[in-house]
C-alpha cells in the first residue's frame, strides 16, 4: 500500500493528464450533449462578447462586398416586384393576393435579421456564432439564410447568442430540388472545399445542365420553398450503392458572411408535433 | 521569476484572444487555419513540473474548443503533444541546454529552436486532425491539412522568433 502510495506521488503527473485526458475525451464523445450546453458551446455570454468587440472591427472590412450584394439583390427584388406588379394588372383582379388566410405564405414565416460574429469554414464540422438570441426571439431549428442563399439551421440558443450548425457540417442534409424540374434530393457537405457540396438521392434519369439552380424543397418545416442552394456542377463517380452524387456549388460564400436572416416559423411545433405522432 | 510568470500570463491571454478571433477566421484554400497558441506550449520553461504542463495546456485548450465549438479536439491534441514535449527536446537538445532554460531562438539558436517547434506543431496537428476525422476519414484531405496547417503554424511562429530576435 506505502508502495502504491509512494509510486503514485512520484508518477501523479501522468495522473493529471489522465484525468485532463478522460475530460477531453467525454467532451468528444458525448457530443450532442455537450453542444445543446450553452455553457460549452461558443454562445456563451463571454465567447458571445468577445466574438461580438472582434466582429464589430472586421466587419468594416467587408462592408463594401456586402453593399454591392445587397444592391445586386435589391435591383434583383425591385424588378421582381415590377413583373408581379405587371401580372397582376394583366390579370385585372385589382386586389392584392389574399393574404388573410392562416396557412398564407406570407404569415407564416417571418424574419429576424441577425449578424454573424463567429464563423468557421476549416473544420470538418463548422458552427456560426449569432449574435441574437433567445430575447430576440430565436429558438432552436430555425432555419438560417442570407441574401444569396441557404446558411444553415440553429441548434443551441441562450439569452443573447446563438449557435447555427453551417451546411457545411455533415450533420446537415437539406431537402432540395431542381429549380426548373420536380425532382428532390438530399444536400450535404463533403468535408473538401467551403465551395462545393454534393447532392445524393436525385433520380438516376434526370437531366440537368451545369449551372441549374438548386433550391430547397419546403418539405421540411425549417426552411421555406424556393431558397436557393447553390448550382449544379458535374456527375460524380458512381458509389459502391449505385447511386451517383452531383458536385454542386453552394451559392452561398461561407468564408464571409455577414448579416444573416433566421426564419421563424408559426407553425413549425405543430408540424413537427403532428410529424412524431404517426412515428 | 514573478516576472516572467506575467510574460507568461500575458502570453497566454494574447494567443488564444488571437487564435479565437483572428486566426481561426484565417482560412487559406478553404480550409487551412494556422492554430498558433501551441507556441504556448512550445516556449513553457524547459525545467517546468510535468504536472504544471498537462495543466496548463489543458486550461489552454480548454477555451479554445469552447470557442471554436470542436469538442475536446485541441484539448487532447494539446495534452499529447505537451506529453511529447520532453522527449522531443532530448532528440534536439544536450541535456544541459534542457536543464533551466526557456526554449526560444534566442538560447537555442533560430534553426535548431525552429526543428524542435515544427516536431512539436507536426505532432499536435497530427492528433488534432486524426481526432477530428473520426467522423469520417480522407486519408489524402487528411494528409494534405497537416501537412498545410503545419507549415502554416510553423511560418508564424518562425516570424514570431525573429522578430523577438531583431529585438534583442
Amino acid at each position: 500500500m506505502r508502495n502504491l502510495i509512494q509510486f503514485l506521488i512520484k508518477h501523479s503527473y501522468w495522473l493529471v493528464l489522465l484525468i485532463y485526458l478522460v475530460v477531453g475525451f467525454a467532451m468528444l464523445f458525448n457530443f450532442n450533449v455537450y453542444h445543446r450546453s450553452i455553457y460549452l458551446s461558443s454562445s456563451n455570454q463571454v465567447s458571445g462578447e468577445i466574438f461580438k468587440t472582434s466582429s464589430n472591427i472586421t466587419n468594416y472590412f467587408n462592408l463594401r462586398e456586402t453593399n454591392a450584394e445587397l444592391l445586386t439583390r435589391n435591383s434583383l427584388l425591385q424588378k421582381r416586384i415590377l413583373q408581379l406588379e405587371e401580372q397582376l394588372k394583366k390579370n385585372n383582379s385589382g386586389k392584392l393576393i389574399d393574404d388573410s388566410s392562416e396557412t398564407s405564405v406570407f404569415r407564416k414565416y417571418n424574419f429576424i435579421t441577425a449578424e454573424v460574429i463567429s464563423n468557421s469554414v476549416s473544420h470538418l464540422q463548422n458552427y456560426i456564432t449569432l449574435n441574437k438570441g433567445h430575447i430576440d426571439g430565436i429558438a432552436p431549428e430555425m432555419g438560417v439564410i442570407d441574401q444569396n442563399g441557404i446558411i444553415g439551421i440553429v441548434t443551441t440558443v441562450s439569452d443573447h447568442f446563438s449557435v447555427v450548425i453551417s451546411v457545411l457540417n455533415p450533420k446537415l442534409k437539406l431537402s432540395a430540388k431542381l429549380k426548373n424540374a420536380d425532382y428532390f434530393g438530399s444536400v450535404a457537405w463533403t468535408g473538401e472545399s467551403s465551395e462545393f457540396g454534393v447532392l445524393e438521392e436525385l433520380p438516376r434519369h434526370v437531366k440537368f445542365n451545369k449551372g441549374d439552380t438548386l433550391i430547397t424543397s419546403g418539405y421540411s418545416s425549417v426552411f421555406p420553398e424556393g431558397i436557393t442552394i447553390g448550382y449544379m456542377e458535374e456527375k460524380q463517380d458512381a458509389l459502391s450503392d449505385g447511386t451517383t452524387p452531383i458536385k454542386i456549388r453552394f451559392s452561398t460564400q461561407y468564408d464571409r458572411l455577414g448579416f444573416v436572416q433566421i426564419i421563424t416559423n408559426k407553425f413549425q411545433k405543430e408540424q413537427k408535433e403532428i410529424e412524431n405522432q404517426i412515428r | 521569476m514573478l516576472l516572467s510568470a506575467l510574460k507568461y500570463l500575458i502570453s497566454y491571454i494574447v494567443l488564444l484572444l488571437l487564435q479565437v478571433t483572428v486566426l481561426n477566421n484565417f482560412t487559406f484554400l478553404g480550409w487551412a487555419t494556422p492554430f498558433l497558441y501551441i507556441y504556448f506550449i512550445i516556449i513553457l520553461p524547459t525545467n517546468i513540473s510535468k504536472g504544471w504542463l498537462f495543466t496548463l495546456a489543458f486550461l489552454l485548450a480548454l477555451p479554445i474548443d469552447i470557442f471554436s465549438n470542436t469538442p475536446g479536439m485541441h484539448t487532447i491534441a494539446t495534452l499529447g503533444a505537451s506529453a511529447f514535449r520532453e522527449p522531443i527536446m532530448r532528440l534536439y537538445f544536450s541535456s544541459d541546454e534542457i536543464d533551466g532554460s526557456n526554449p526560444s531562438a534566442i538560447s537555442f539558436g533560430i534553426w535548431r529552436f525552429m526543428r524542435y517547434a515544427i516536431t512539436v506543431v507536426l505532432l499536435h496537428h497530427t492528433i488534432l486532425f486524426i481526432v477530428e476525422s473520426f467522423v469520417f476519414l480522407n486519408f489524402w484531405l487528411l494528409l494534405g491539412k497537416i501537412i498545410v496547417c503545419a507549415l502554416f503554424t510553423s511560418l508564424l511562429i518562425f516570424s514570431v522568433e525573429t522578430f523577438k530576435l531583431s529585438r534583442r
